[in-house]
């Protein structure tokens, strides 16, 4: 199995909090990271990353969830994308977070898939549905 | 084939959702409950509640036991979900193929005692438990899967 871990970092306590959020739904992952609350220093972000690649080894793969396209955080994630073992996403919301830990997905295109499913869990409820029931 | 029965209070929501739902591979839940039936609003929130991919089949006690034992189940992975112990343990007593029965959470009510963070228990219900177990049904509480199990001895001397 290739080790994995995944990584949520952002501006802020969201990451802290989406781990939280994280632990009362499925308990603690052990493959789950995050890095300190980011509040302007970049470097601190990128020695974190650096302790996860190293704690994955070359085999393994590291799977980054950043909060908000085109930020700060974000941005600082891009330049180590050029490792091949690095999934980057931002975007992170909790659908997904849970689905990476449950799911695992290794290399870019399972993870794609992962990535477009776990969009369709952003959507607008007050709407009426499919209100037919199922059967067996 | 039926992959658990589960006692929760909450029916489905995130950790039966996504926990139970992906360790037990199940494609399909079965929520065994008398009262839900009519009950649209219910019905639409429990249907809002479960993952895109698995099937949402809600029934009475009773239907529910006759689809089990109909045989329409069997092609499922099946995870049923009853209210509370009285529903589960009826249904384990109309279903023989029924071999495991996991208390996930329950209501606090005026005769339970608290036995684990999410399980409360009358002396009833461990009478009834006790009767499943002795013929075979496995009867075990966690809240989530990787959770430790606490067995109904456990349980039973937790309450005296």
């Amino acid at each position: 199995m290739t080790k994995q871990l995944v990584l949520l970092a952002s501006h802020g306590n969201l990451a802290a909090g989406m781990a939280s959020a994280v632990e009362v739904i499925i308990g603690k992952r052990p493959q789950l990271r995050t890095a300190a609350p980011y509040t302007g220093d970049m470097d601190e972000l990128a020695t974190c990353v650096n302790c996860a690649l190293t704690e994955v080894g070359p085999g393994g793969e590291l799977i980054i969830i950043t909060d908000l396209d085109g930020g700060s955080v974000n941005n600082t994630m891009l330049p180590f994308v050029a490792k091949g073992n690095v999934q980057l996403v931002t975007g992170m919301n909790l659908g997904l977070v849970l689905e990476v830990l449950l799911s695992a997905p290794t290399g870019r295109d399972a993870f794609a898939i992962t990535v477009d499913r776990c969009r369709q869990g952003i959507r607008l409820v007050n709407v009426p549905g499919d209100i037919s029931d199922e059967e067996f | 084939m039926i992959a658990l029965l589960r006692v929760d209070h909450r029916l489905i929501h995130g950790q039966v959702a996504l926990g139970w739902v992906r360790t037990l591979g199940a494609d399909a839940i079965l929520v065994a409950n008398d009262e839900i039936g009519e009950d649209q609003l219910r019905k639409s929130m429990l249907k809002m509640a479960k993952p895109a991919e698995t099937k949402l089949v809600i029934k009475s006690i009773s239907q529910a036991a006759a689809a089990i034992n109909s045989g329409k189940t069997d092609s499922y992975t099946l995870l049923i979900v009853t209210e509370t112990i009285a529903d589960a343990v009826r249904l384990a007593n109309l279903c023989p193929t029924i071999g495991h029965l996991n208390l996930g959470g329950t209501r606090k009510q005026a005769d339970c005692r608290q036995v684990t963070n999410t399980v409360f228990i009358s002396n009833q219900d461990i009478a009834q438990l006790q009767a499943l177990a002795a013929r075979g049904v496995e009867i075990e509480a966690r809240t989530l899967p990787n959770d430790r199990k606490v067995d109904l001895d456990q349980l039973r001397r937790s309450l005296s």
